[in-house]
């Protein structure tokens, strides 16, 4: 092979790498290659990217209990280092990630929802809205409820209206755009309960209310 | 045929080898990125030297996924020279507290909090990979996986909009020191300019 063609090799690889590393890392066409992902996985080059089986579903709820671990593979390390930096390693504190609603639906930004729990297997948790992993304007200065600010019904149980209209019982704002949105759910010392049950410990539910 | 199946072949391993290449590297190129940051805040070489953030509000969330609710003290621990010492102050009083290092390709490899701490007043050695240190007395010594590193104190706050609580929570950060142990003055964490001020 001649100079020429590995020079032409070199730096067409090159393109394709940094255009594959846009879609792996910067997001929005991650989901065009959420299809490969299983083949990866299982593959011995994904073994090197990928977590091994950290990953837990609880309803809309997504936990990586690889999250600040040196068993968290090169992607997942970049992805953390991307939207999760300097993150806690379980148990000290457990971190669950929504990207979408109960009934498995993008949170939009010009939707409005309810999000419904009780008290939490925790020694302290708190409740955190994030547009691209970054806290969300508005003018009430709110980004998060908490176990010790939010405000609970007569039974105990807590309503959260996310939205970008105020409402009277526990605001969230969703801040002004219509972007997708991620809700952040931590638990500062989890229980041992939840650590064992992170496939069913009762955790919110994200109902959408109405589009505006 | 056969050069141009070379060829494809040879394009598919580069471009496996850069991609690969640029996964390993994104932590250290951010963690790299955050420290050159707490250094221009802080007005020098940003390493063994504490800056306590003020609450988090947008805008300011100079990192991915800030807790809100959650005073932040950022370090830079640079043990290349010999280890380092981190006075800490965990408070006593049920606020949950917690200290955490971190390699600069962002693994957590020491974490205790305040529950876990065997005293209200500890010290934390921090060695580097290579670097030697003699056990004095009860301090507790964690070996870095590298000789440079980031340590963050956090501390939550149960009420943001409390500015008493918050102001509470800085003065309560502000007791945790970190220097080299051949260092015997500690210097006193730099308050950030940045972020909802209090009190």
């Amino acid at each position: 092979m001649s100079a020429l063609a590995i020079l032409l090799s070199f730096f067409v690889a090159l393109i394709v790498a940094g255009l594959l590393y846009v879609m792996f890392i910067a997001g929005p066409l991650l989901r065009l290659i959420l299809a490969v992902h299983d083949f990866l996985r299982t593959s011995a080059f994904g073994k090197l990217l990928y977590s091994e089986s950290s990953h837990h579903a609880n309803g809309p709820w997504r936990i990586d209990l690889s999250l600040g671990t040196e068993r968290a593979g090169l992607y997942t390390k970049a992805v953390i280092a991307r939207t999760s930096l300097f993150a806690l390693r379980p148990p000290e504190v457990v971190y669950f990630r929504a990207d979408h609603d109960s009934a498995g639906n993008p949170i939009r930004q010009h939707d409005s929802y309810i999000i419904e729990g009780g008290d939490l297997d925790a020694r302290w948790w708190s409740l955190t809205a994030y547009r691209r992993s970054r806290l969300i304007p508005n003018p009430a200065g709110r980004h998060s409820f908490s176990q010790t600010t939010v405000a609970r019904r007569s039974d105990g149980t807590w309503r959260i209206h996310f939205s970008r209209t105020p409402h009277p019982e526990n605001w969230l704002p969703a801040g002004e755009g219509r972007g997708n949105l991620a809700l952040v759910l931590r638990f500062y010392g989890p229980g041992t309960h939840l650590l064992a049950h992170l496939d069913t410990a009762p955790l919110p539910a994200i109902y959408r209310e109405a589009a505006a | 045929m056969n050069g141009v199946l070379e060829w494809l072949l040879l394009t598919l391993l580069l471009t496996a080898a850069f991609l690969v290449f640029l996964l390993w590297r994104t932590p250290y190129f951010i963690t790299r990125t955050v420290i050159r940051g707490l250094g221009r805040r802080l007005g020098g070489p940003p390493w063994n030297r504490f800056l306590i953030g003020g609450v988090p509000t947008s805008g300011v969330d100079r990192v991915v996924r800030t807790s809100p609710d959650v005073i932040y003290m950022f370090g830079a621990f640079d043990a290349s020279r010999g280890p380092v010492l981190v006075r800490c102050a965990v408070p006593d009083d049920g606020t949950y507290w917690c200290i955490s290092a971190y390699a600069k390709n962002t693994d957590n490899f020491y974490c205790r909090d305040d529950r876990g701490a065997q005293n209200r007043d500890f010290n934390l050695v921090i060695a580097g990979p290579r670097g030697e240190y003699a056990k004095r007395g009860d301090e507790e010594v964690v070996r870095a996986p590298g000789a440079r590193g980031v340590i963050i104190v956090r501390a939550v706050i149960k009420n943001r909009e409390d500015a008493e609580e918050a102001a509470r929570i800085q003065e309560l950060l502000k007791r945790t020191t970190i220097a080299p142990c051949s260092q015997a003055q500690h210097a006193a964490p730099v308050l950030a300019r940045r972020g909802r001020q209090v009190p």
